[in-house]
């Protein structure tokens, strides 16, 4: 039997994604839009993080967010009670997929007035390994982990870490109640992403939001 | 479980290969590269790519899948240190932060085979 032929083409996987991506980075930046791509597991804190955010920028800026789950509405309801443009993505019509794809966003940005924002906050579905390898046109991805969810996190999740623009370490305020050691949950950060800024802040308390609002203002 | 999503991305990709003409004749294989950074199961990815390309034009299209390792670079002391059990981007030979991946980030179609 004659043997097969090799063809060599060397093509990345996700270029079809990485296409869209760039589409929509480009309407953002005609747009004069800031989006943020908000990543953590489940639990640890994204939508209450986005409910204490948008009371405290919204007289600076216009905020619109796109929220994916795999199924139900319930975080995008939490959102829209602050009376702000949210659209619901939930991926459960796309086969439950555990992440955003640039094209799942492009679908959403037709639901949401793009001209009437200066920020746009997507929160990704509730994961730590796949939304990591998604480009989807943002400008910032913010990888979040709480202080309950243990240091050793950020080696375990090393891609998550690694693209970060920004890593946020949320609900400070239960660190006396825990035996978290944040000097070796900062050093794991640090292994991962050595010059990625952290911030260090509590939805419930407003502590370190003052940094976390400033981060977002920068253009 | 981003394995199906990859899966349909590499059906789609060969399929768009094919149709630019860039692959001729029966595909027989597809030779992927995928870094131990993302975190690709490669049972899993095999599994879902069989799924996926049933009662498609690659039914029956074999993944050959190479896992490449994490490898780091300083670019401090130039030295480059492999990963496997825990990563560390600080070198661990200097302590420089300027480290960068020089493998492990792939998620390649490395050559297509066609009979």
């Amino acid at each position: 039997m004659e043997a097969g032929k090799r063809i060599n083409v060397v093509t990345k996987i996700l270029a079809a994604n990485d296409r869209v991506a760039d589409e929509n980075r480009r309407r953002f930046a005609e747009l004069g839009l800031k989006v943020v791509n908000l990543i953590s597991s489940p639990g640890a804190g994204k939508t209450a993080l986005l409910e204490a955010t948008i009371g405290r920028i919204r007289k600076d800026r216009r905020v619109g967010v796109i929220v994916g789950d795999i199924a139900t509405t319930k975080d995008a309801e939490r959102i829209a009670k602050h009376d702000v443009p949210v659209v619901q993505i939930t991926t459960e019509s796309f086969g439950g997929s555990c992440h955003l794809e640039a094209s799942t966003i492009r679908q959403a940005l037709d639901e949401i007035p793009l001209k009437e924002l200066d920020l746009l906050f997507v929160e990704n579905v509730g994961n730590l390994v796949c939304p990591a390898e998604f480009d989807l046109g943002e400008q910032a991805k913010v990888s979040m982990l709480s202080v309950t969810e243990g240091e050793d996190k950020p080696l375990k999740y090393p891609l998550a870490f690694q693209v970060a623009n920004l890593v946020i370490l949320s609900k400070v305020d239960l660190v006396p109640h825990l035996r978290v050691d944040m000097e070796a949950l900062r050093a794991n950060v640090r292994q991962m992403n050595p010059k990625v800024r952290t911030l260090e802040l509590s939805s419930q308390t407003g502590e370190g939001f003052d940094a976390w609002i400033e981060w977002l203002k920068k253009p | 479980m981003h394995e199906a999503s990859i899966a349909q991305n590499v059906i789609e990709s060969v399929l768009r290969l094919i149709a630019d003409g860039t692959v001729q004749g029966k595909v027989a294989r597809v030779y992927l590269k995928v870094g131990k950074l993302t975190a690709v199961v490669p049972d899993n990815l095999q599994f879902m790519f069989g799924v996926l390309a049933e009662e498609g034009p690659l039914a029956g299209v074999k993944l050959e899948i190479e896992e490449v390792p994490i490898r780091v670079r300083c670019k401090a002391c130039e030295e480059a240190f492999e990963m496997h059990e825990e990563i560390r981007l600080i070198c661990p030979k200097c302590g420089s932060a300027d480290t960068r991946f020089e493998t492990g980030r792939e998620l390649l179609i490395d050559a297509v085979e066609v009979d």
